[in-house]
């Protein structure tokens, strides 16, 4: 049973498209981090790693109708402290079909995150898996 | 995108961009007809100009970005699977604009909240970021506050670029 709340050490992962990777810096853009209805992510929860990481394979795997730009890239983690830390607001919010899915939103009101903190949640990452071409 | 030589029997109507100095760098014209393609350029007279390497490499990386954020216009709703809309048009050619005023090229990457980021990295981890909106422009450093331009100011955003790769 998973708790209704994600402790500070508990990790999230975060898919990074090819679209917001960039090749020169081998570094993902803050842009990964700035979307109007918050950050989508996938708390580890009763999970190992590994697990966490395949089941982000599958389900975001190549399509014939998603471009190469909107694969996945890489598999960014962080854990919810570092997030709490940059004063972002991280909770979970499983969804019918999703039982892991969590949200990073700038704060318990504000659902689209600053482009500073953005850009902080870009370089604290860890990248978890990377998917050659 | 096409790249079409001219010649006396050249026809096309197109709006002038005019790409650094005048006089000494290529000119841009993009087609005004919707019909032909969203935009093309024409590197006039290019075999008879010599240009510096730099200037050549700057030309390389306009026309990859400019290529990179014409691509963002097939990106779908919902592309992001997180409720993103499509790229407008307007911002699709403001960006482009600014693009093109530029002396040093960005990466260029898309947000799920209607904007793009052109960003600029220096590898002691600096970093320059400028967020276009279709209505405004901000320009992020970090350990700074949010400057907002009017997108349209693009003397004013040049100035910072440069300062900061000038540097």
């Amino acid at each position: 049973m998973i708790s209704d709340i994600i402790s500070n050490d508990e990790r999230l992962y975060r898919v990074i498209r090819f679209l917001w990777w960039n090749a020169k810096r081998r570094e993902v853009s803050p842009a990964a981090f700035i979307e109007k209805n918050g950050v989508s992510v996938d708390r580890i929860g009763d999970r190992t790693e590994d697990e966490v990481i395949a089941n982000l394979k599958f389900r975001f795997r190549k399509k014939p109708h998603i471009s190469f730009d909107m694969s996945l890239k890489a598999i960014a983690s962080i854990t919810a402290g570092e997030c709490r830390e940059l004063d972002a607001h991280v909770f979970y919010s499983r969804t019918k079909r999703q039982l892991y899915h969590s949200s990073i939103w700038d704060s318990e009101t504000v659902k689209e995150i600053s482009y500073p903190k953005a850009f902080s949640l870009s370089r604290k990452i860890h990248l978890a898996a990377e998917v050659l071409p | 995108m096409e790249n079409y030589p001219i010649n006396n029997s050249t026809s096309i109507e197109c709006e002038v961009k005019d790409c650094g100095d005048s006089g000494s760098s290529p000119t841009y014209f993009r087609s005004i007809n919707p019909d032909i393609a969203h935009f093309f350029y024409i590197q006039w007279d290019i075999n008879s100009t010599i240009l510096p390497n730099a200037e050549k490499y700057v030309l390389r990386d306009l026309e990859k970005n400019i290529e990179r954020v014409v691509s963002f216009l097939k990106l779908p709703t919902n592309w992001n699977e997180n409720g993103a809309e499509r790229f407008s048009n307007k911002l699709i050619d403001l960006t482009i604009d600014i693009l093109y005023s530029l002396s040093y090229q960005p990466e260029v990457f898309p947000t799920g909240s209607d904007s793009i980021i052109l960003e600029y990295s220096k590898p002691d981890g600096e970093y320059l970021g400028i967020e276009v909106f279709e209505n405004k422009v901000n320009v992020f450093r970090p350990s700074a506050e949010i400057k907002i331009l009017d997108p349209q100011d693009t003397h004013e955003l040049s100035k910072i670029i440069n300062e900061f790769n000038d540097k």
